[in-house]
C-alpha cells in the first residue's frame, strides 16, 4: 500500500449530472474513447420529476445515454460491489476505497454529504454521488471530484473520517444510485478504464439516426423497450426547448420564484458537446471543414449560456420581466440548432 | 472616469460580493478563476453591482465567465461602457 495514489483524471467538459462529470473526468481525453463519446450524447430528453432530496417538482433533463452511461460506455469496467461485500472482504470502507484504488479502480457512490460536511447530527439527509480518484495516507484524505464541496464540480479532497460517515450513514432504501436498479442493495460501483483496444469505432450511421430523432423529437428509448420501458412522459429533441421555454415561465412566475437553472444547465452542455463533436468529426473527415458551420454552431452555444446567466442573474435582481429576453435567447438557439443539424444530417 | 478609479471602485465591489478575497492583495491580471476561485455565479453578482455602481449596462451575453481571463478584462469592459 503506496502513502499517497491518485489515478488519472481531466476537469472535465461536461459537468451538468455527476455520471457525465465522472465519465468525462475519466475518458475525455481518450482518443478512442471518444469515438464512443462522439457517436452518443447526441439526444436529449427531459422528463418532470420529483426530486428525491425536495420532493420538488423539477424538469430532469439529460442526453443519451444519461446516468446508464457509466455501465454502458464500452471504454469502462464498470463493477457492483454491495455493502456487505465490502465489510466481508475489507471490514471497512476506507480500506476497500484504498485497496480498490491500488488496483486501478475509480470509486463511485451514494453518500450522505450532508454528515460528510458536518460531523454534528443533523436532521436531514443528502444523499448524492461521490467520485473518487485517490488517497494520501499520510494526510488521512481521499481525492474527490464533485459539486458539493466547493459550489461547483470541483477536484478536490475530503478526510478518511468524512467519506466514512457519509458511507455509514445511508441505508440500502436510501442508496438512491442502487434503490432503482437494484432495489434492496446499498453499495458502490467501482469503474475500471478499459482503453487498450479499440472496442467502438465512430458511427457515422447512428450519428445521423439519432440526429434525424433529435431534429424529429422522436422517442430514441424506443430502440431499448427491450431493457426499459416504464417512463412514457419523455419529450425528446429540439421539443426539449418547448418544454423548458415552459418550464421557466412557470418558475419564474410562482408566488416564490424558482430559479433552478439544471435544466438549462444541461440544454447548454449539449450545444457544448454538439460543437465539440462538430470540430472532432470534421477534423476526422467525418464531414468536410465547414468553418462558418462552426461559427454559426458557436451562436447555439452562446444563446443557450446567455439563457442559462440571464436565470441566474434574475435570480440575483428578481427582474422576473426580463424573463422574455431568455425566452428570445432560448427560441435563437433552436432555430440555429435545427438549421445547423439538418445541414450536418444531410452531410453524413 | 479614470481607470484608476474605475479600479479603486471596482475593488470595493470585490470585498462586498466576494468577502472572502482580500480585496487589497487582489492581483487584477490573475486568472481568476484560477486564483481567487470565481464561477458564473460570482462573477455575476460583481457584474450586477457594477452596473449599479458605474451606471453602464452588460448584455446578456457578457455575463458569461468564458468571455474574461481575470478581474481586469471586465475593469477594460466597464472603462470602454464608460467611454
Amino acid at each position: 500500500m503506496a502513502n499517497k495514489a491518485v489515478l488519472p483524471v481531466k476537469y472535465p467538459a461536461i459537468t451538468s449530472w455527476q455520471w457525465h462529470a465522472t465519465l468525462f473526468s475519466i475518458l475525455g481525453e481518450d482518443e478512442n474513447a471518444k469515438k464512443w463519446i462522439y457517436s452518443n450524447y447526441i439526444q436529449l430528453r427531459c422528463y418532470n420529476i420529483a426530486e428525491y432530496t425536495t420532493g420538488d417538482e423539477i424538469l430532469l433533463c439529460d442526453m443519451m445515454p444519461g446516468s446508464s452511461s457509466l455501465k454502458k460506455c464500452p471504454y469502462l469496467i464498470f463493477s457492483l460491489i454491495t455493502k456487505p461485500q465490502i465489510e466481508s472482504y475489507c471490514g471497512d470502507v476506507i480500506d476497500f476505497i484504498v485497496k480498490t484504488i491500488d488496483l486501478g479502480g475509480y470509486i463511485y457512490g451514494a453518500f450522505d454529504e450532508a454528515r460528510m460536511l458536518c460531523d454534528v447530527s443533523v436532521d436531514y439527509k443528502f444523499s448524492h454521488e461521490l467520485f473518487i480518484y485517490g488517497y494520501n495516507m499520510d494526510e488521512e484524505v481521499f481525492y474527490v471530484g464533485d459539486f458539493t464541496f466547493k459550489d461547483k464540480y470541483s477536484y478536490t479532497t475530503v478526510s478518511f473520517e468524512a467519506v466514512k460517515r457519509g458511507f455509514d450513514a445511508l441505508s440500502a432504501g436510501e442508496d438512491h444510485v442502487f434503490r432503482d436498479d437494484y432495489k434492496g442493495t446499498r453499495g458502490l460501483y467501482v469503474i475500471q478504464k478499459n482503453t487498450d483496444s479499440k472496442y467502438y469505432d465512430i458511427d457515422p450511421i447512428l450519428i445521423k439516426q439519432t440526429i434525424r430523432e433529435y431534429l424529429n423529437g422522436e422517442d430514441t428509448k424506443d430502440h431499448f423497450r427491450m431493457l426499459r420501458n416504464r417512463f412514457d412522459d419523455t419529450i425528446f429533441g429540439v421539443d426539449v426547448y418547448d418544454a423548458l421555454l415552459k418550464r421557466i415561465d412557470k418558475q419564474l412566475h410562482e408566488e416564490e420564484p424558482d430559479f433552478d437553472i439544471r435544466a438549462l444547465h444541461i440544454a447548454y452542455d449539449h450545444k457544448v458537446l454538439m460543437l465539440d463533436r462538430l470540430k472532432y468529426l470534421m477534423a476526422n473527415e467525418v464531414i468536410p471543414f465547414d468553418q462558418e458551420m462552426l461559427d454559426d454552431y458557436a451562436e447555439v452555444v452562446e444563446d443557450m449560456l446567455a439563457a442559462r446567466n440571464l436565470l441566474v442573474r434574475i435570480s440575483v435582481t428578481n427582474e422576473i420581466e426580463a424573463g422574455g429576453r431568455l425566452a428570445d435567447h432560448i427560441k435563437s438557439a433552436r432555430e440555429k440548432d435545427i438549421e445547423i443539424l439538418t445541414k450536418v444530417m444531410n452531410l453524413l | 472616469m479614470e481607470k484608476n478609479e474605475i479600479k479603486e471602485k471596482f475593488l470595493e465591489i470585490i470585498e462586498e460580493e466576494m468577502p472572502e478575497i482580500e480585496a487589497d492583495k487582489v492581483d487584477l491580471e490573475a486568472s481568476f478563476t484560477d486564483e481567487y476561485g470565481v464561477d458564473s455565479v460570482s462573477l455575476i453578482k460583481v457584474i450586477v453591482d457594477a452596473e449599479e455602481k458605474f451606471n453602464v449596462k452588460f448584455d446578456d451575453k457578457e455575463l458569461a465567465l468564458n468571455k474574461y481571463n481575470n478581474f481586469e478584462d471586465v475593469v477594460d469592459l466597464i472603462e470602454e461602457k464608460l467611454q
